[in-house]
Formats: structure tokens, sequence, C-alpha cells
């Protein structure tokens, strides 16, 4: 148990390290002189050369990456030129907005995921799995960006029943957050939710045929007790590990799903970036993605040994 | 045997003809088209659904038909050469990680820090570094694509590395080139396809997903994101320019995805019992 | 009167391969306290007649026939209340992601509406697992094969039912854990009065505990005896030749019966066995035998038993 733990930790940090050389070195390869970048357009030899002494790039890469990673593990993700702010403090202001919309659209996913692969599997050769498979069908086929526009569409211009745009925090009014983030979470969650209704489904038909759901009729356990609480157990171990993988996905959606519905979360945060060549802001918003990715799949990874008793309390690996 | 599962197969033979027209319309769309992409009409300014644009006109009465073929071919490059790029890096990898033990932890290492930049983070930062365009598209996409190419191909690797014409061919005094390329690769092939049917709608949403927020494809230059984006000003007043390129993307990735289980089930007929 | 009667049992699958009779009118019956084996090589149809009795099969079954547990017809909810099973891989049959405790416990909350640490304890010590205050707590895979049979065991009595069907339960033993299975087996009987239906192909084990026997090939009963007679006076052709392959310490060399269990299709107007049979005649293979008593008393669905004038 324990070295499984201190593996996947030494493993994550050794991810975290490259990223962090990723992150460092994409912003050296951007074109021009970087201390120019930071200077603006129009900048004299004296302006610049105090940028490079401010900044440190006057001295070897290998220092100027360490130093990089310090300060950035400080929380000094350096200060946007364009607003003036720290980065680090943009960020924190957009994350609650993401992680709102994310937790809303992984309960999504989730329930009509595990709820569709299950009646899939159950109802096996009846309109009910045609039905479901269909649906799950679509769900991989149909951008989610286009599934949002039509949805707004439909919900906020044809029969304007929700609003198309703005984020209220579900901390300052439950019921005006659900309304604006019904359909951006909906939006976000059915690509993932189609993934894991199919793993669902798969790791159900398995379950059913095996000996231990048998063990468990045979019992004389309800249908109930024996599908939820023998074989979707047993499928849950999959699925998890399914939505920590599709957690990169998730993040990616996010993105376009804020620049669609207007949330001033982090995707939008990184779109604006990219526009407005804020630099600094595109770096720092990379690293704390990454960052965030690495920590969470470990988290994920885990958590699927504390559910997984066979991982759990050594025995043999299986 | 393969071939005919697919013959037997409605469905797959459905998303067969759909791609296998797309595709052609796309190399065509000088022919196909019933009028340039980007022959400008003012008199004729977001015209609905008609016999003469059967997709409707845009702001400047630009024929959006035609500018969904046209930019057909933006999908299908961006699908196919991205793909190419994932394979073309993924495949070395993951023989060598199979094959070599002691490479294993070091390409693993780096397809993890390659998965911790999510697809779109990931064409953020080469759009900052590059610019947009179709050729970032490509490189993003290809790049986000690579970790499952390496994991298809080591697991595939390690499965065939055990198998006993494997080990004869070794015991034959075969090098390990020959054994890589001359009894591995060629063995596996299905599942480097079954990997790629999934790959290539995913890099077609991707590009559309990326042109629509002006990291990919960039005007004049058609692209059905590119539409979508175009389209996000005039969704009261022009509904079906989001309507008709959308539509043209979900059933162009439905085909593939028809497509890629039939494949699928062909080359794995244990898992198409399913 | 008997615990439970079985009477023209008939259970068909529709598989893609075309039909599957997979038992064919069996009738046999089990009293209470009794230990009977249902024997036969694996294809005789034994396991289905176990998992009909309690519609346990999968959905492709029909199952026809009359099945009487104390003069009724067994409900679903009889099954681990009334009828309880125990399987053959005990590695795969508990859940690999509950404990031990809960496993059991959930038959008892089931059956009884309520459970406690103290009853699963008790049956845990019931079926001979040491330190069962640990074990309640443990996952199957933290347990050896024989333990985790043990477990199947507890789970199955957990409710006394009046019988108790066992499918294969040692096969996919060690034999020195085989004995202690057996064991215990044979103690719940004393201890809480349960019939027992023992499904197994291995006539060893049937020596060791059966009162009667049941003899099945490709679905049809095709024999039942007292132990000791069937062991002394085999009627049926097929009941010799599964006797003769048991190894014993004065004859090494074993004689296995020469072909393979047919898959039946449908019922047919022949002895089922006639093409392994050595006494096969133009009447075996034209009109079916029917079950009725043999030369040494007990019933044999045979033309030519033996034992009779030659």
């Amino acid at each position: 148990m324990s070295r499984y733990v201190l593996r996947r930790v030494v493993e994550s940090a050794v991810t975290l390290i490259l990223a962090t050389i990723v992150v460092f070195a994409g912003i050296r390869a951007l074109p021009g002189d970087p201390a120019r970048t930071l200077a603006g357009e129009e900048s004299d030899p004296a302006t610049l050369a105090a940028i490079r002494a401010t900044y440190g790039l006057d001295e070897p890469l290998p220092v100027q990456y360490l130093r990089y990673v310090q300060k950035a593990a400080t929380g000094d993700l350096g200060r946007s030129p364009r607003t003036g702010l720290p980065v680090a403090e943009s960020i924190g202001h957009a994350l609650p907005v993401t992680l709102q919309l994310a937790v809303f659209a992984i309960a999504i996913a989730v329930l009509m995921g595990i709820g569709t692969g299950v009646v899939a599997a159950v109802r096996r050769r009846r309109p009910a799995e045609w039905g479901a498979n269909a649906i799950a069908l679509l769900g991989l086929s149909v951008p989610n960006f286009w599934f949002g526009q039509m949805a707004i569409l439909a919900l906020a211009i044809a029969y304007p029943l929700l609003p198309a745009s703005g984020f209220v925090s579900v901390f300052e009014d439950p019921v005006e957050s659900f309304r604006h983030l019904l359909m951006p979470a909906t939006v976000l969650g059915t690509g993932l939710a189609a993934i894991i209704m199919r793993q669902t489904r798969s790791a159900m038909l398995d379950a059913l045929t095996a000996d231990y759901v048998r063990t468990a009729r045979a019992k004389g356990l309800s249908s109930a007790q024996v599908v939820l609480g023998h074989a979707l157990r047993n499928s849950l171990i999959v699925v998890i590990t399914v939505v920590g993988l599709q957690l990169g996905a998730l993040i990616s959606g996010a993105v376009v799903t804020e620049q669609l519905f207007v949330l001033p979360g982090f995707g939008k945060l990184t779109i604006d970036a990219v526009f407005t060549r804020d630099y600094p802001m595109i770096q720092g918003v990379v690293l704390v993605t990454a960052t965030a990715y690495i920590v969470i799949n470990l988290v994920v990874d885990l958590l699927y040994s504390v559910i997984d008793p066979r991982i759990r309390v050594g025995g043999p690996a299986l | 045997m393969t071939v005919r599962r697919i013959l037997r197969n409605p469905l797959a033979m459905l998303g067969l003809v759909v791609v296998f027209v797309a595709t052609v319309a796309a190399l065509l769309a000088e022919f196909v088209a019933p009028f340039p992409f980007d022959q400008v009409n003012f008199s004729e300014p977001l015209r609905p659904p008609s016999g003469t644009h059967i997709f409707g006109t845009d702001s400047i009465g630009r024929d959006q038909l035609s500018r969904a073929i046209f930019g057909l071919r933006a999908s299908v490059t961006v699908g196919l050469l991205s793909v190419a790029l994932s394979l073309a890096v993924g495949v070395p990898l993951g023989l060598l990680a199979g094959f070599y033990g002691f490479l294993d932890p070091l390409v693993s290492r780096l397809t993890d820090t390659a998965l911790a930049f999510p697809f779109l983070v990931l064409a953020v930062g080469l759009a900052a570094i590059l610019g947009p365009s179709l050729s970032t598209a490509v490189i993003a996409i290809g790049i986000a694509q690579i970790p499952a190419v390496v994991r298809v191909m080591r697991s595939e690797t390690l499965r065939l590395r055990g198998m006993d014409f494997v080990a004869a061919a070794v015991a034959g005094g075969a090098g390990d080139a020959t054994v890589l390329l001359r009894h591995i690769l060629p063995n596996a092939v299905s599942a480097l396809i079954v990997q790629a049917t999934v790959a290539i709608p995913g890099a077609i949403i991707g590009e559309a997903v990326l042109s629509f927020l002006g990291l990919g494809v960039r005007p004049p230059t058609p692209s059905l994101g590119v539409m979508l984006a175009d389209a996000q000003t005039f969704v009261r007043d022009g509904p079906w320019m989001a309507v008709f390129p959308g539509l043209t993307i979900v059933v162009l990735t439905l085909a593939l995805n028809l497509l890629g289980d039939g494949l699928r089930d062909a080359l794995d007929p244990r898992e198409s019992r399913r | 009167m008997s615990l439970l009667e079985v009477q023209d049992l008939t259970v068909r699958f529709r598989t893609e391969e075309g039909p599957v009779l997979a038992v064919d009118e069996a009738s046999f019956s089990v009293a209470t306290r009794e230990v009977v084996a249902l024997v036969g090589e694996s294809g005789c149809g034994k396991s289905v007649t176990a998992l009909a009795l309690t519609d346990l099969l999968p959905r492709n079954a029909s199952v026809a026939g009359a099945i009487q547990l104390n003069g009724v017809r067994p409900s679903p909810r009889a099954r681990g209340r009334d009828i309880a099973y125990i399987f053959q891989e005990p590695m795969t049959s508990l859940n690999p992601v509950l404990t031990v405790g809960r496993q059991i416990g959930e038959v008892l909350k089931r059956h009884q509406g309520a459970s406690s640490r103290a009853r699963i304890i008790e049956l845990l010590e019931l079926v001979g697992i040491p330190l069962p205050g640990r074990r309640i707590g443990e996952y199957p895979h933290q347990l050896s094969g024989g333990m985790r049979q043990r477990v199947m065991i507890a789970m199955a009595v957990a409710c006394r039912p009046k019988l108790l069907v066992a499918d294969e339960p040692t096969t996919a033993l060690d034999v020195t854990v085989q004995a202690g299975i057996l064991d215990v087996l044979r103690n719940l009987r004393d201890e809480i009065g349960t019939a027992l239906l023992l499904i197994t192909h291995d006539l060893g084990v049937v020596a060791d505990i059966a009162d009667r026997v049941v003899v099945m090939y490709a679905g049809r009963v095709i024999e039942q005896a007292g132990v000791h007679r069937l062991f002394a006076h085999p009627t049926h052709p097929y009941t010799r030749g599964l006797l003769d392959a048991v190894p014993t310490p004065g004859r090494p060399v074993l004689k296995e019966i020469p072909g393979r269990v047919p898959v039946m299709r449908a019922t047919s107007d022949a002895c089922t066995f006639a093409d392994r049979c050595w006494r096969v005649t133009e009447q075996c293979r034209s009109v079916r035998p029917v079950l009725e008593p043999g030369p040494a008393g007990h019933p044999a669905r045979c033309w030519h038993p033996l034992g009779g004038k030659e």
C-alpha cells in the first residue's frame, strides 16, 4: 500500500518537474526577444537592459529556470502587462467559476452516464438499450460548442427560459446560480456522460455475468440489490478511472463552454490572454492547469486504491 | 473475413458511404460547390435556406453550402494530418517502451507530461508561440493524441513480445529491428486502426473547436468552425448560419464513429459479441 | 413425504447455435436431512438442474415441469432462505469489493430483517473459520481457497435453509482442503438439519458423504439408488463406466468411457448413451428407454441393464 502511494507520488513529482520545464521552455521559444515582448513595441536599449536586469534575463537559462520555479512555488506567477494585476490574483478570481461549472457538469455526467449505462446493460437487446446507445453515439459525435449554440438558440432565444450568459456564484444565490449554470454544465457534461455511459455499460455487462452476481441472486437478494449493490459497485471502479482520464477533456471543454456562455472563468481568461498576447498570463494559466491536472490525477489514483480493496489491502495484483 | 463483416453491417456501410462522399466533396470542392466560397453578394445578406442557397447565406451574402463544402477540406486535412502526426511519433515510442523495459519509465513520464497539458491548453500555448493557423491546429491535436497511440502500441508490443512466433524469430537470430518492424508492428496494425477510428472524428471536432475559438484556421480560409464563430454574432437574425455547419460536422463525425464501431467489431470479434 | 420433489423437469436454452435441451424430463426427490448426490460428467445437466430449482438460470432458458419444496413451488424469495447454494469457484463467487462480514450480513438482513456482528461470527465459527472476529472485516482475496469456500457455506446456511445445493463445492480445492469442507457439510446436517443436494463428478466425494445417488446423462436421469447399492450393483452401463474410471488401489489402470457427452438439440427417441455404449442394439437407437427397476431392484433407464441374465 504505502509503496504504491510512494511510487505514484514520486512519478507525479517527476511529471510536474517535466511540465514546468516545458512551460518555461515554451515561453523562451516565443519569437523575438522576451525583454522586448515585455517592454512592448517601442522601447529604447536602456529600458530593455533594465528589464533584462529586473527579470534576470541576462542570467544563464538554468538559473532563470530555477528562479522561475522558486517564484511559482511561492505563488508568484508574475504580473500581467495588460491588467497590471498579479497573474495569480486573476487566476484566483477565475478559478471558482470554473470549479462550480466543472463540479455541476461532472454531477450531470455521472448521473446521466451511469443511469443510462446501467439501463443499457440490464435491458439487453431491448429498445431501452438501443436508445441509450444511440444517445451515447450522438454525445460522442456532437461538438459541445455547437450543442451549446443550439441550446442557446432553443432555450434562450426561441423560448427564453434560461439566461444565455453570465455567472452567479452558488454561494450568493443558489437558484440564480442554478439557472445560469444549468445550460453550460449540461453542454459540458454530455460528452463526458457519453463516455461514462459506454464504460458503465461494458463494465456492467461483464459484472452481470460474473459468478459473484449469481451468488448474490442465489442469496435471494432483490434485483435492485443485485444490480446496484453488487454489479454496479464493482463497475464503479472502472468508471472512476474513466472520469480521471477524461479530466483533460473536461478542462478543454470548460474553455469552450465559458467562451460560449461568457462565463468569467479560467477558460475565458486563457482565450482572452492569447488574443491580447498576455504572455505571463498564458504561462501562468498553462502552469496552473498542468499542476492541477497532475495533482487531481494523483488523487484519483489514490482514491481508486481506497475503493478497490484488492489494491488497498495488498494481496495479489489482479 | 473482416471486409465481409463490414459489408454486412448496414450502419457501418452507411458511415462508409457518407465518409466517402464527404471526402470526395472536400477534395473536389471547386467543382462540387455551387458558388465560390468567397463570392460576396451584398444584395442577398442573411437569406434563410432556399432552392438557390440550400444552407442560406451569411451576413455578406456568401453561400453557406459552398463554404461548408470548402470547410470540409480543412476538417479532412486536419483529421488526417494530425492522426498521421500522432502515429508517426507515438508508434516508435510505444514500440520502444514495450520492447526495451528500461525505456518504459522514461516514455511513461513523457506521455504523462503530454497528458498534463489538456488539448485546448496545449493549443493555447502553441497558438501563443506559433500564431493561430491550420498547422497549429494539426500540431496541437496531433500532440494531444500521442499518449493514446503510445499506450496502444506499448500494450500491443508487450502482448506480441510474449508470443511464440516472436520468440521463434528471436531464437532464429533475428535482430531487434527485424523483430520490431517485421513481426510486432504488422501484427499491431489492427489495434492501431481501431485507435485511428476514434482519433479521426476527435481530430475533426478538435479542428472545429480551435477554429471556432480563433486558434486554428483563420478567415478567409473556410472552415466549419470559423463559420460557427461567424454565426455567433447573428444567432438571432440568421440561426441557420449556426445550424447547418454544425449539422455538417455532426453527420461527418457520426458517420466516422459508425464506421469506426463497425471496424472495431470486425477486427476484434471478441468485443463485438457485446 | 420428501422435502424436495422434482417432476419431469425440462430446461431448454435458445442459443446462437440453435436450441439446446439441457434437462430432459428429470425427476428425483430429496428427503429431509438426506444427502443426495447428483452425478455425471460435465455437460450432463447437473448444474442446470440445480439452478432451475429456484429460477436462477439466464434469460435464454425456459423451464417446464414441477418443482415442489414441502409441497409448494419455491418462490424467488425462497432463495437463500429455504434453498441455499454453494458454487464451485470460491474465488470468483464472492464479491471482491465487499467484506466477508458484509456479504454474510446481507443474507441475514434480507431474510431475517436484521444482522448482527455476533450472529455473523457465530456462523463463521460454525463453518470452522479461525479468528472469526478478524476475518469478518477482511476481503475475499485475503483468504485462502478453503477459507473462501467456508465463507460461501456460512453465507448459504445463515438462514438455516431446508435444502443446501452444493455445486462441485470441492472441485477447485486441494485434496487436503476438500476433506475439511466435506466435514463442514456433514456437520451441518447434524447441527442444523439441512438436507444436501450435492452436485459432483467426483465419486470419491459421493462415497464419502452421500446417502443416495442420482446419475444424470445428457439431460436425463438414468439411474438412482442408495449409495452402497449403486456402488455394489451399477445397473446402467454409463454408471458402470463412471465407476470404472475411479482410481482404486487394486486396479491402477483407469478405464475411460470413450467419446463425450452429446449436446442434445431436442428430445430424441433413442437412448442418449447409445453412441458410447458397448451393449448398444437397434432397440436402443429407436425406442426411448424408461426409468424402471432393474435386476438389482433400483430404477435405471436402460434396455440392457447390467446384472441381469446375460
